[in-house]
């Protein structure tokens, strides 16, 4: 093969060789061009040059013959025609002289020169002498005979030497000719020379070539040869090109002699155009096709694989045949235990995977048919002793009867129960032609049966029964696998029933479990020491506890009861005496929820009549008891405005009077009775009554029920309790409100409007009575005063106190009106230091300035503006007033100092002050730091913790804090300490004795101790003599206040006894001390 | 493999292929420098003849100086040739083109290609003065068995005596019109037969005396037409293109005055005039 490579390819050698030999034949070609262009150009040449030379010597001559007959008198010569005659020689001549020409097809391209061109020249100009002389002829000049003879010889010998010369020129192209041809042929030769050690050394290459070719395809045949199968090949039309293989080879029987014969002759004729249109195929794609068929050899049939491949360029195929008869036997052996086996498998699987025996036999049937290819499955159940079958499921190709004939006594059964008496594994490979299951076989399209008995404890309960195309009663592997598979077959069945057993009981089991789960009463099973063994959902509900928290753990600890120890112990007693115990109890759930509940707890006794548990049970009674509730609730409450009614007011009060009497302390009863409440109820119907009754109700609950206990004594009669009161004129104040209260018109869902009015009477405990009914009594009474009175009135059952309430009230009108008028005024009480005696500050203090009646001084309208909440408003108004008039000061260019100004409890309750004073301060532009706040050591421990809080607030605001008349109250140092307050006010009440009550000197400097050790500065109110001023500045005091400087001022007088012009507070009060100016 | 020799195969037919064309190539037409148009001649008077300056003139020289000159052919040049070798150095290539001697119709000739007529000529015979023979035919002659025929030596005018039955002695042959017209005055001969133009030309230019055109003068065509000539170029066959343009020239050339008066004084006369170029074949 490397030969017939290497000679199918040309080397660099060769190619360059093949090239070489073409260009040296072009180059020939050229040459050979060449010379034949030199050899047509002298042709030429050579013949139009002596045609020229012809032509012009011959009418040279025709000219002198004329001239001849001229001269010899002949009249018939024109002498116009020896002219002619001579043109044309002489166009000739110059024709040769300038080489041109042309003559039939031939042209003279040649240049004239040397020798040549001067015999031309020569012999032109003979002939143009001789022209010259005939013309003179012709115009008459007779020339002389002689000359023009002269001349034409001339012309002749003129010819000759052109010719001469002609000769020569054109032996010297012949010489060139020559040597052109020689060349050429010396390149033909050594192109020859080539051409032939080309073919040479071809020659030598195919030579080799083929030698290793016939040496391979030697080999190549060996190899086929020694084959042990056949291999042939064939041309399109079967014929038998050539055989090999080996000669015994059963599907070659003497390849050599096919050879030539067509397999139209070895074959039958379906076959052989079988086989015609594989090689066919195989030529038309080109391609390798491969192919099986079977032949029939000696009566045996024998199976073939062949491989048929066209062979490249030719219409020739290779065919290549394997015997592979054994191997396909084996083959379906190995694919029959293959399908069994995955039929065992398959069968285990179903087994895994069958719940029930109906699922079982179903999935084993259809099992059989897909995975064990039986045509048809069936399984019947029975007992074979009773003879009773039944068809228990089918699968694959079931004839329509096949039910009815395997449970037929006549005919399928009876093979079914044979095998079940034998218990073997039956496999029949055919039936007889009278067998009645040969007509049922074959409409399966199978030809043998296979019965499997399946056991249940030594006991045939069923049979699988199937057909299949092919049964071999021999085949021992076959029969050992169906074996294996009835055995798996009997060991599920067993399996399935003991199954069904145990899910009968887990069944019942699971049954009563889901009764306890499912139940609303709590059930715990515990130990016989406590620990909770198991719990329902019901118990985890009522308890709050987790089901996995409560096991392990004793129900003393899930049980959270205010009697737990005492239950606990009687239950454990009832067990013990009687094995059983029930009984209330109230518990809270593990979220605090409180519950009620029934419990009951039994004694568990095992098979021998010992007890080993102990079981619970609770039943939730909470909603029983909130029934109860609700009707004691109706019994105590009025059902229309749901306030207590008379019974539970009774003993409201009562109670109170009760706490009253120990407390030292007073009660008021307040009983409202609406004027004319019967001309509503009259006039528009009772329930437009119970509405207006309704609506009363509501109005009082929202106003009252904090104040005091307010019930509905009945019909139209309201009773308020208030218990902790101080002055009878709150209570008169309180039913003020409640006839305020009424004042608004109550909305009827008619949309009529009405207006109500009532009568009051009050009565006073201890002064009215002291027991409750006594005192309902008394308000009654006071009451129906009132409706006497002229009604909308109230009524105290004491006259005095009617009187002193009245007062009161009128009171309170007027400063309310006060205060709107602007009756208020400010009054400044400068501050003083100890050390210098200077201005400090001042305090702010109101007065009423009432015009008619100037009788009303703050230890008076204070309370009374405090208990209205008057005293809001005016608080606001006086440090509004004061911060403008600081600011005005200060715009003025003066020093006021601190103007401190008193806080009152009620305004400190109230809230909100720290926003106002914030507000205050930036509408008046006043410094915060300029603004001192003054409390009552009483008013602070009213807010408790909050007063801290409070005073921060404060404090943030860049305020000045003090406690105002300290030493009055009750206030704990700790506590004082906390406070974040600036200065102490000592009471004037230490001050007023000094210097003549040593006891209270001890206390005024023990308060200024005091006062220093808490970081804090002190001052004294009521400084009023110079003893006083001496002492506490001997004392440390910082400060002090008093008629010693000043009474309180106008805001006018203030600043000009101590801010227009300033001067010391000592002079000021030194003037003081001497005008006597006591307030 | 097959690439080298596929190259190898190209260079070879590409190298022949181009050697075929140079050695094809005919360049016998193509020389290194223009050529002239040479035009072939026999001195036949009125036809073509020369003056006695040694110029070529006459009827055909003339009009081909014209024609040439209207087509813009180039320089001519005339080449004497006799009567009778006029068509053979035509085709030998001595000459391009054929000026007198040849008539359309009456010379059906394949290997050439005749021009359009630049005249029309009638047959006319010329007889001793007072035509005392009275003869107006060639029959007439024949008729007469004493009278003797005069004529150019061309086969053409041999055929025509022929025809009419003239034979042998009373043909008398001449080289040329002289030698005929000097037969008819010395009594030599009784009548010449030639074209109308040509007597007619000679008897204006000659200054002969005692000879006459016969007339009437009935001539014997094949089929008994009046023997009528159109003399024409003639050039070979495959120098058509210079046919074709000639042809045009012609025929735009007879059409104009500058024609008759060309022509006029070579014995012309209106007659002559070519009629529609019809007849070129």
């Amino acid at each position: 093969m490397r030969h017939i490579a290497t000679a199918s390819s040309l080397s660099r050698t060769d190619t360059l060789f093949v090239l070489g030999l073409s260009l040296i034949l072009c180059f020939c070609m050229v040459l050979m061009a060449l010379s034949h262009l030199r050899w047509d150009e002298s042709t030429s040449a050579t013949l139009v040059a002596r045609d020229n030379l012809a032509q012009s010597r011959r009418f040279a001559l025709l000219a002198h013959i004329d001239t001849q007959r001229l001269l010899a008198g002949e009249t018939g010569v024109p002498r116009t025609r020896v002219i002619a005659r001579l043109d044309r020689a002489l166009l000739g001549a110059r024709d040769l002289s300038r080489g041109r020409g042309w003559i039939a097809g031939f042209a003279l391209g040649l240049p004239v020169a040397g020798e040549l061109e001067g015999a031309t020249a020569a012999y032109v100009a003979a002939l143009a002498d001789a022209r010259a002389l005939m013309e003179r002829q012709l115009d008459g000049f007779e020339a002389h005979g002689e000359a023009l003879l002269f001349a034409q010889r001339d012309v002749d010998m003129r010819a000759a030497a052109v010719e001469a010369a002609l000769l020569e020129h054109l032996s010297q192209q012949h010489q060139v000719l020559r040597r052109h041809d020689m060349i050429t042929l010396a390149l033909a030769c050594i192109l020859g020379l080539g051409g032939m050690f080309y073919l040479y050394v071809s020659h030598r290459r195919r030579d080799a070539a083929l030698a290793a070719l016939i040496e391979s395809e030697a080999r190549v045949r060996a190899f086929v040869d020694s084959l042990p199968e056949a291999a042939f090949m064939f041309d399109r039309q079967g014929r038998y090109i050539e055989a090999y293989g080996a000669s015994d080879a059963r599907a070659a029987t003497q390849p050599e002699t096919l050879v030539g014969r067509t397999l139209d002759e070895r074959f039958p004729a379906e076959l052989s155009a079988r086989f015609l249109a594989v090689i066919g195929d195989a030529l038309e794609h080109r391609r390798t096709r491969s192919y099986e068929y079977e032949l029939e050899e000696e009566g045996e049939v024998r199976m073939f694989d062949a491989r048929v491949s066209p062979v490249p360029g030719s219409d020739r195929v290779v065919w290549v045949a394997w015997d592979v008869t054994a191997r396909r036997q084996a083959e379906l052996h190995v694919r029959t235990l293959s399908r069994l086996y995955n039929f065992l498998g398959q069968v285990n699987q179903t087994i895994v995977w069958s719940a029930s025996e109906d699922e079982l036999f179903r999935r084993i049937c259809r099992v059989a048919v897909e995975s064990g290819g039986y045509r048809c499955a069936w399984l019947i159940s029975g007992d074979h002793e009773a003879g009773v079958l039944e068809l228990r499921a089918t699968a694959g190709v079931v004839p329509p009867d096949l039910p009815r004939f395997v449970r037929s006594p006549a005919e399928g059964a009876l093979l079914t129960l044979d095998v079940m008496r034998s218990g073997r594994v039956r496999r029949l490979a055919c039936f007889d032609d009278t067998d009645p299951w040969r007509r049922l076989v074959q409409a399966t399209g199978g030809a043998g049966y296979v019965g499997l008995p399946i056991r249940l404890n030594d006991r045939v309960v069923a049979v699988l029964g199937m057909l299949a195309r092919h049964v071999d009663p021999d085949d021992a592997d076959e029969a050992q696998l169906l074996e294996e598979v009835m055995l798996d077959l009997s060991f599920a069945i067993g399996r399935l029933r003991d199954e069904a057993q145990r899910r009968e009981v887990e069944q019942n089991a699971r049954l009563q479990a889901a009764a306890l789960r499912s139940t609303r009463d709590g059930i715990v099973v515990s130990t016989l020491d406590g620990a909770i063994v198991s719990v329902n959902q019901a118990f985890c509900t009522l308890s709050g506890h987790d089901g996995s928290d409560a096991i392990g753990r004793p129900l003393t600890d899930l049980l959270e009861m205010a009697d737990a120890p005492a239950i606990f112990a009687a239950i454990d007693a009832g067990l013990r005496s009687e094995g059983f115990w029930q009984g209330e109890i109230a518990a809270r759930r593990h979220d605090g929820d409180p519950w009620s509940g029934w419990l009951s707890c039994a004694v568990v006794r095992d098979d021998e009549d010992r007890v080993t548990h102990h079981v619970t049970v609770l039943t939730d009674i909470t909603q029983a008891r909130r029934t109860e509730e609700m009707l004691e609730h109706l019994a105590q409450y009025d059902p229309l405005t749901d306030l207590p009614n008379r019974l539970l007011m009774h003993a409201q009060l009562a109670h109170a009077v009760d706490v009253a009497a120990r407390q030292q302390r007073k009660v008021a009863v307040i009983l409202m009775d609406l004027d004319n409440f019967k001309t509503i109820n009259d006039g528009l119907g009772h329930a437009a009554g119970d509405e207006v009754l309704s609506a009363v109700a509501q109005r009082l609950r929202a106003r009252f029920d904090v104040v005091g206990t307010l019930g509905r004594q009945g019909g139209d009669e309201f009773m308020l309790v208030l218990g902790d009161l101080q002055h009878p004129g709150d209570a008169a104040r309180v039913a003020q409100d409640m006839l305020g209260c009424l004042s608004a018109p109550i909305h009827l869902g008619s949309g009529q409007d009405i207006y109500l009015q009532a009568s009051i009477g009050i009565s006073i405990f201890p002064e009215d009575g002291t027991r409750a009914e006594e005192l309902i009594r008394d308000a009654d009474t006071a009451m129906y005063q009132a409706k006497r009175s002229g009604r909308n009135a109230l009524r105290f059952y004491t006259d005095t106190l009617t009187v002193e309430a009245g007062q009161r009230l009128s009171l309170e009108t007027r400063l309310r009106r006060a205060l709107h008028a602007g009756h208020f005024e400010l009054r400044f009480q400068p501050l003083v230091s100890l050390s210098d005696e200077g201005l400090i500050g001042a305090e702010v203090l109101v007065r009423l300035v009432d015009g008619d009646r100037l009788d009303v001084g703050p230890a008076v309208f204070i309370p009374v503006m405090e208990s209205s909440g008057l005293i809001v408003e005016l608080g606001d108004w006086v440090r509004e007033r004061a911060c403008r008039q600081g600011r005005a000061w200060l715009d003025a260019g003066h020093a006021p100092g601190a103007l401190a100004v008193n806080l009152s409890v009620v305004e400190i309750r109230r809230g909100g002050l720290e926003e106002r004073l914030a507000q205050t301060l930036r509408d008046t532009g006043y410094p915060a730091s300029g603004l001192e706040l003054e409390m009552t050591e009483s008013s602070l421990m009213d807010q408790g913790e909050q007063a801290q809080l409070f005073l921060g607030a404060l404090k943030r605001l860049g305020l000045r804090l003090s406690i105002d008349d300290f030493g009055t109250g009750y206030s704990s140092l700790a506590y004082l300490k906390r406070l974040p307050v600036d200065k102490l006010k000592i009471d004037r009440s230490f001050i007023r004795d000094i210097p003549s009550d040593d006891s209270g000197m001890e206390l005024a400097a023990t308060i200024i101790a005091l006062g220093h050790n808490l970081g804090l500065t002190v001052l004294a109110e009521g400084v009023e003599t110079r003893a006083q001023f001496d002492f506490l500045k001997a004392r440390g005091c910082d400060a002090c206040q008093g008629y010693l400087f000043s009474k309180p001022l106008t805001a006018e007088e203030f600043e000009r006894r101590f801010l227009a012009s300033p001067r010391s507070a000592r002079g000021s009060a030194a003037a003081s001390e001497r005008g006597g100016e006591i307030a | 493999m097959r690439t080298t020799f596929v190259l190898a195969a190209a260079l070879i037919v590409a190298t022949a292929l181009t050697l075929l064309v140079v050695i094809g190539t005919d360049d016998s037409d193509a020389p290194g420098e223009a050529r002239t148009l040479r035009a072939l001649y026999a001195i036949d008077p009125p036809f073509a003849f020369l003056d006695r300056t040694g110029r070529v003139t006459g009827i055909a020289p003339e009009m081909l100086r014209v024609l040439t000159r209207e087509a813009g052919l180039g320089e001519v040049e005339f080449v004497h040739a006799d009567y009778g070798q006029l068509l053979h150095d035509l085709a030998m290539g001595r000459g391009d083109i054929v000026l007198n001697g040849a008539f359309v119709a009456s010379d059906p000739m394949p290997q050439v290609r005749f021009t359009t007529p630049f005249a029309r000529v009638s047959a006319a015979m010329l007889v001793a003065a007072g035509n005392p023979r009275g003869l107006h035919s060639l029959e007439d002659v024949a008729a007469r068995p004493d009278a003797v025929l005069a004529l150019i030596d061309e086969p053409v005018e041999l055929a025509r005596a022929e025809r009419a039955g003239l034979t042998g002695s009373r043909i008398q042959r001449h080289g040329d019109t002289l030698g005929a017209v000097v037969a008819i005055i010395e009594g030599r001969a009784d009548a010449f037969v030639l074209t109308d133009v040509s007597l007619r030309y000679m008897l204006a230019n000659s200054g002969f005396t005692g000879v006459e055109m016969a007339t009437p003068f009935v001539s014997s065509g094949p089929v008994g037409q009046p023997d009528k000539g159109h003399p024409a170029f003639v050039l070979r066959l495959q120098d058509e293109a210079l046919a074709g343009r000639l042809d045009q020239a012609i025929t735009a050339f007879v059409s104009s005055d500058g024609y008759i008066r060309l022509v006029m004084p070579f014995g012309v006369g209106t007659a002559n005039i070519p009629a529609a170029p019809s007849g070129t074949q």
